[in-house]
């Protein structure tokens, strides 16, 4: 009799939890949803802690019907802002989102929801309940610390004033390359769990990019036959994974990698925490010095 | 000296015999007509073998013979050759440096644009956290 009420207990208590984690799956295209179409201002600070040091700005942030703009508080700059996600929520498998707890942020109701990645929790959102707007958010890397955070520090609804030529003119995908078989080669169709969305052209000649998400994060992963060399990281020091050693530098909210390997140069650009940025990396052709006599050899021979 | 000269005409064209020896070869000669004409003949013919043509004797012949232990390959005109070999290899390294794959320069805000683009088209769930592009016309 007791392990018969055991069981129930159990499947009842998985249920319940199936059900809150489904529901704040659910939740969160909602908001998202009208988060796109919310009209507010406010402050938004920005943190990411990096091993490079404590990077911080603060953001002007405004939304109307006309778009939404950006302002960088230290330089006054006026950008426009992303166009905000207003699709479904679609993550990778790995991903289950749950229902933490209703609670407020300044003076706000607000509804967290933790998205975990099997037992690690990944990210803390923090829905504003009346307008749908992300109040705050915390990015986690697996050991638990927290890798970047948003909050904003003044809210306000009500129409912050936006000009339709303010804001950035919508944009369209580029055109998505033919996919070859030395394309999936260099740029795999799948990196653990993140699945490749398109292939255009890079920045520069010979260069392609392919653009990878898995619902939660993103990244695009450069690759181009010849050797390639990002400027600003040729300064900086060079990062070592397990005797593989890469150039690296962070900017606020993402972090950028360069490397030369046997199947050609890599650039990496993406907002993953810190232990899934290492994850990627021993996934793609290791780093090898690019001396003259191997440029060479690779140059008559292939 | 008793007998004819002999044996001892050969040492006298040579120069081989003594002070002593000479002097009675001299002194014979002058009493001998027949040793005069041998001495004659034995000079001519060493004359005439003395005009004929040098042969070298074939390297092969004389390892064989065990006169040389080995052959030695003669070196002809090192400089040319090193000279050539230098210009090859030059001719090599400067074709295939102009083979080898040159470096691609990203400066890195072409790198961030990159992605900011694909961002905006396609946002994870996580913030936008500097996130932006420039409107048109805005500075």
């Amino acid at each position: 009799m007791i392990r018969r009420v055991t069981f129930v207990a159990v499947v009842a208590a998985g249920v319940v939890m199936a059900s809150a984690s489904l529901a704040a799956a659910g939740e969160i295209p909602e908001y998202l949803e009208r988060q796109a179409t919310a009209v507010y201002s406010g402050e938004q600070s920005v943190v990411c802690i990096t091993p490079d040091g404590r990077q911080t700005e603060v953001f002007e942030v405004g939304q109307n019907a006309a778009g939404v703009t950006v302002t960088r508080s230290q330089s006054g700059t006026v950008r426009a802002g992303h166009s905000a996600r207003n699709e479904g929520w679609d993550p990778s498998d790995a991903y289950r989102a749950e229902r933490s707890r209703a609670t407020t942020l300044l003076g706000r109701d607000v509804e967290e929801i933790s998205v975990s990645d099997g037992d690690v929790v990944r990210l803390r959102l923090r829905f504003d309940v009346r307008t749908g707007v992300l109040l705050a958010s915390d990015i986690y890397n697996a050991d638990g610390s927290t890798y970047c955070s948003t909050r904003f520090v003044s809210f306000a609804e009500g129409d912050p004033g936006i000009a339709a030529g303010e804001t950035a003119p919508p944009l369209t995908a580029p055109d998505d390359l033919e996919a070859t078989s030395e394309i999936d080669r260099a740029l795999p169709l799948s990196l653990a769990g993140f699945e490749r969305i398109r292939v255009t052209e890079g920045p520069q000649a010979t260069v392609v990019a392919a653009f990878y998400e898995d619902g939660v994060f993103t990244f695009t992963l450069m690759n181009s036959d010849n050797p390639i060399a990002v400027p600003e990281l040729e300064e900086s020091g060079t990062i070592d994974f397990d005797g593989r050693s890469y150039r690296r530098a962070f900017q606020l909210g993402r972090a950028v990698y360069a490397w030369n390997s046997s199947e050609g140069g890599y650039v990496l650009v993406g907002d993953l925490p810190l232990d899934v940025q290492e994850r990627i990396l021993e996934l793609l052709p290791e780093p090898e010095s690019q001396g003259f006599f191997q440029r060479l050899w690779r140059g008559l021979f292939g | 000296m008793t007998g004819h000269v002999g044996e001892l005409a050969s040492a006298y064209l040579d120069g081989e015999t003594t002070a002593e020896e000479s002097a009675k070869v001299i002194a014979h000669l002058a009493e001998c007509a027949s040793c005069r004409d041998e001495l004659a003949d034995l000079h001519a013919a060493r004359s005439a073998l003395r005009g004929l043509p040098v042969l070298e004797m074939p390297v092969s012949v004389m390892v064989d013979m065990g006169l040389v232990p080995d052959v030695v390959p003669l070196r002809r005109r090192p400089i040319a050759w090193v000279a050539a070999a230098a210009a090859s290899v030059a001719i090599f390294i400067g074709g295939a440096t102009l083979a080898a794959p040159q470096t691609v320069g990203i400066p890195l805000d072409d790198v961030s644009s990159q992605y900011e683009q694909q961002v905006r088209i396609d946002p994870g769930l996580t913030p936008p956290v500097g996130v932006v592009t420039e409107p048109e016309g805005a500075q």
